[in-house]
């Protein structure tokens, strides 16, 4: 019956919103802007309900609707900085060492606050298409596959997308990581035992 | 298994980590990574990343139960309601739509359809004029006409003496279901045809111009004629008069004599 596959329809649209909210926050960066941005969604999703085909593909569906409407709230901004360094030609050093062995447990927290502060700026930085596929992984949860429905290009493109952006996070944490000299020099020597081990 | 160097391997890493490699690939870069450090450093550096990526997906705020409540209220989809419904039942509403437009379409016509016509008095009148339909009442006293058209129609009009001219009779007839009633006047072997009714005659088609006093003035088979309501009571003259001339007839009986209706 119609009416009652509607009905499926829709729960499985509300079935979203926590996924659609908090992947909303990591884009916009607050409560207000994110509750925007998944009211808006969830309007156009009524509108074209109409258009969701089974409920197999609900929550590609959902967010490649929080992407158009994102994408078009930017451009509606369309004064929003664009902070893209090149990473290949500054950030290639810091890798060359370490990421840093911390066994004191608080050592570990204070270090892993320095990383997720660095990294919220470094996810600001990246690309619209590069961000939107980063958070979808991770926080919204979604698969490759559901990566690529939601922002309707190939599986190739969603793995390109998602290497560059954990590429300049890498970077970006590596010189960070230099810059505060929490840096593990390790040598040839250490190496090999790593590879050992 | 084929063999992958450092450039290929730093290209999976991600897809690696996401166990999205299939299985000959996966094995490929695991075994590169156990012998090269620096592919190694690179994937630890990953690893930090993920590790963040994981922390701030757990330290991300859920919704709150007040934005969820706003999300589930009927109102914020009810345009899409709408529209959902049209689009799930659209063999009924395109059923409900045509009988719609049928039921609008004869409501149209049954109203033109009913609407007379001043054709319909003009004609009478031109009967009346080559004695065709005879008067009832043969009498030159208005006051008399009064009285008869009071006993035929329930109401009677206060019979004006329009200058000049003089009471032929009275008659009442049914025009277009409508019970109306005649007062047949005479000046210089000139006939003035004035109908009464309690219906607008002003609503009747074939009407072309409306004076500022809100006559109606209109032609009909080369006659002139002109209609006006006056409180409850209708009136309109037919007469082969110029326009002019019909105009103060009209004026002599809307300024010179009471329309009221006498029960």
């Amino acid at each position: 019956m119609p009416g009652k596959e509607y009905d499926a329809r829709e729960e499985a649209i509300l079935g979203c919103i926590e996924a659609l909210y908090r992947t909303a926050f990591r884009l916009t960066g607050n409560k207000a802007q994110a509750e925007d941005l998944v009211q808006e969604t969830y309007l156009r999703a009524w509108r074209s309900l109409s258009q969701l085909h089974g409920l197999a593909g609900v929550q590609p569906w959902m967010f490649r609707i929080l992407r158009t409407v994102f994408i078009d709230q930017l451009r509606r901004a369309s004064s929003r900085p664009k902070l893209i360094t090149d990473v290949d030609k500054v950030l290639t050093a810091p890798e060359q060492l370490a990421p840093p062995e911390v066994s004191n447990v608080r050592d570990r927290c204070e270090l892993d606050e320095l990383f997720d502060q660095e990294i919220i700026s470094a996810i600001a930085e990246l690309s619209d298409e590069e961000r939107l596929a980063l958070l979808f992984q991770a926080v919204g949860e979604l698969s490759y596959r559901e990566i690529s429905e939601a922002l309707e290009c190939p599986i190739g493109t969603v793995m390109s997308r998602l290497h560059r952006a954990k590429r300049r996070l890498r970077h970006r944490l590596a010189a960070h990581a230099r810059n505060y000299g929490i840096m593990r020099t390790t040598s040839r020597e250490e190496e090999q035992k790593d590879a050992e081990a | 298994m084929p063999k992958l160097n450092c450039p290929e391997v730093q290209n999976l890493l991600e897809a690696f980590h996401d166990n999205e490699l299939d299985s000959v690939t996966s094995l490929s870069v695991q075994e590169h990574l156990d012998g090269c450090p620096d592919c190694r450093r690179q994937w630890r550096w990953l690893c930090e990343v993920e590790a963040s990526l994981q922390r701030l997906s757990e330290s991300t705020p859920s919704a709150t139960r007040d934005f969820r409540r706003r999300i589930l209220q009927p109102a914020s989809r009810q345009p899409s309601a709408m529209l959902a419904f049209f689009r799930t039942h659209r063999r009924m509403t395109g059923v409900a739509s045509l009988a719609l437009l049928f039921v609008f379409t004869g409501i149209v016509l049954l109203t033109e359809w009913t609407r007379a016509d001043v054709m319909l008095f003009v004609r009478d009148s031109v009967k009346m004029a080559q004695n065709a339909a005879p008067v009832d009442l043969h009498t030159s006293n208005t006051e008399e006409a009064e009285q008869w058209l009071k006993r035929h129609l329930g109401f009677a009009p206060t019979v004006p003496d329009p200058t000049g001219f003089k009471l032929l009779g009275a008659r009442s007839c049914h025009i277009n279901r409508e019970p109306v009633g005649l007062l047949l006047f005479e000046r210089d072997g000139q006939r003035l045809a004035c109908y009464v009714r309690r219906a607008s005659m002003t609503a009747l088609r074939g009407f072309d111009e409306t004076t500022p006093q809100g006559i109606k003035l209109g032609t009909c088979e080369g006659r002139h004629v002109v209609a006006w309501d006056a409180g409850d009571i209708s009136y309109l003259l037919v007469a082969d008069l110029p326009k002019y001339a019909l105009l103060a007839v009209a004026d002599e009986f809307t300024n010179g004599a009471p329309h009221s209706l006498k029960q």
